[in-house]
């Protein structure tokens, strides 16, 4: 496939490579808001400690538990809400239930649990991709949904030509 | 702006007019940025500001890192005039491992790695011996002398180039058409690439279990839900 017939991708199931950098996006995404939460809690901690107040094991456990919440929560969210994280949306993915649209909060709940299980099998889960006649993971499987690829159809520039069609039109 | 960096903006041969008019501008930001920084810099050192005439109070005064401070302040003369003022560096860096320093010890705590880690900063703070208070209060020192600098330094810089780019409201455009142009072309090279090895990887491993190559990925099949 050359890179004229790229617009035939649009709405086709993505492969294992797009997925793969759009996860690392993502999981760089989590581990930065982490460190700050992790950053932010320290600081409470001393700011705490020097007004006499010791909630160091209270505020530890609540960190901790915190994470993968924060965790869940980014994922399931934007899942259910565009179908898109933000490693997704800068691979031009989305992820769609049996009825085209985002999933509901019960199935990206549900494929949010099903990344746990694909991981647990040494990434087979994930890898299944490369390998799977709809290029579904054993998440998609479980949750009944597909990651194509939604490309921008606009070509370099219309982009700005947007822009500035919002910004001077007048109202 | 400097002699260097307007020799490297007129290469500009093989660029567009728009490349070229946004390729100047950025030379010339760099180059105001650093006339100025240059200035204040040479200003600083022949006033050699004293961080106790500011009253600025040292937002991380950790014993052990101000010790590390110090301890750097004191290297070789040599190794200092690596950089034209080492204070301008000291501020910066020191925040940001602060911050890697938080968030690690926090960490240990958490997993109960604390003593494991004191293993390697205690031999070090050790071997200080006697010294280690002096350089600590050298490190702080330093520490308030490079806040100082790096807030002047920042506010200055920032209005300088700032400053160049709003003389020119045609320069503005081009820099916010330019940076979303290139952005988008960036995005969408990534994206081709990406699709693109999809198809090779699948390829390959459709390959070696015997099946035949796709011309296009599968459609997903819409169920009713």
């Amino acid at each position: 496939m050359s890179k004229d017939d790229f617009h035939i991708l649009q709405d086709r199931s993505a492969g294992f490579v797009s997925r793969l950098l759009a996860y690392i996006i993502d999981v760089v995404l989590i581990a930065a808001i982490v460190a700050v939460g992790g950053a932010v809690s320290a600081l409470m901690d001393r700011a705490l400690d020097a007004m006499g107040t010791n909630l160091r094991v209270e505020m530890t456990v609540i960190y901790v538990w915190s994470i993968p919440l924060i965790i869940g929560a980014y994922y399931i969210m934007f899942w259910s809400l565009t179908g898109r994280t933000v490693g997704k949306w800068f691979m031009g993915l989305k992820v769609i239930g049996p009825n085209g649209q985002p999933p509901s909060i019960g199935r990206a709940t549900l494929r949010f649990f099903g990344y746990g299980l694909s991981a647990i099998a040494f990434w087979v889960g994930y890898v299944w991709v490369v390998i799977d006649e709809e290029r579904q993971a054993w998440h998609d499987h479980m949750a009944k949904t597909w990651v194509v690829y939604d490309y921008s159809r606009r070509k370099s520039g219309e982009i700005y030509d947007d822009y500035r069609d919002r910004v001077e039109r007048p109202s | 702006m400097s002699t260097a960096a307007t020799e490297k903006a007129s290469d500009t041969s093989r660029l567009d007019a728009r490349h070229q008019a946004v390729v100047r501008l950025i030379a010339g930001a760099i180059g105001e940025g650093i006339d100025r920084l240059m200035a204040l810099s040479s200003a600083l050192d022949d006033a050699d500001a004293d961080p106790e005439s500011t009253q600025v109070v040292p937002l991380r005064a950790d014993p052990t890192l101000m010790a590390v401070l110090g301890w750097v302040s004191e290297l070789p003369e040599q190794v200092r005039s690596a950089s034209r003022s080492a204070s301008q560096v000291v501020y910066p860096v020191a925040r940001a491992a602060g911050v890697v320093w938080d968030t690690g010890a926090y960490v240990a705590r958490a997993t109960g790695v604390t003593p494991f880690l004191q293993g390697f900063t205690e031999p070090f703070l050790t071997a200080m011996g006697e010294e280690r208070e002096r350089l600590t209060s050298v490190g702080t020192a330093e520490y308030a002398r490079g806040r100082v600098l790096a807030v002047q330094v920042f506010e200055q810089s920032v209005d300088g180039i700032m400053g160049y780019i709003g003389e020119s409201d045609e320069l503005g455009e081009l820099v916010r058409e330019q940076t979303l142009g290139i952005t988008g072309s960036a995005v969408r090279e990534i994206r081709e690439t990406g699709a693109a090895a999809d198809g090779l990887t699948e390829g390959l491993f459709r390959k070696l279990l015997g099946k035949e190559k796709r011309p296009v990925p599968p459609m997903p099949v819409p169920q009713t839900e």
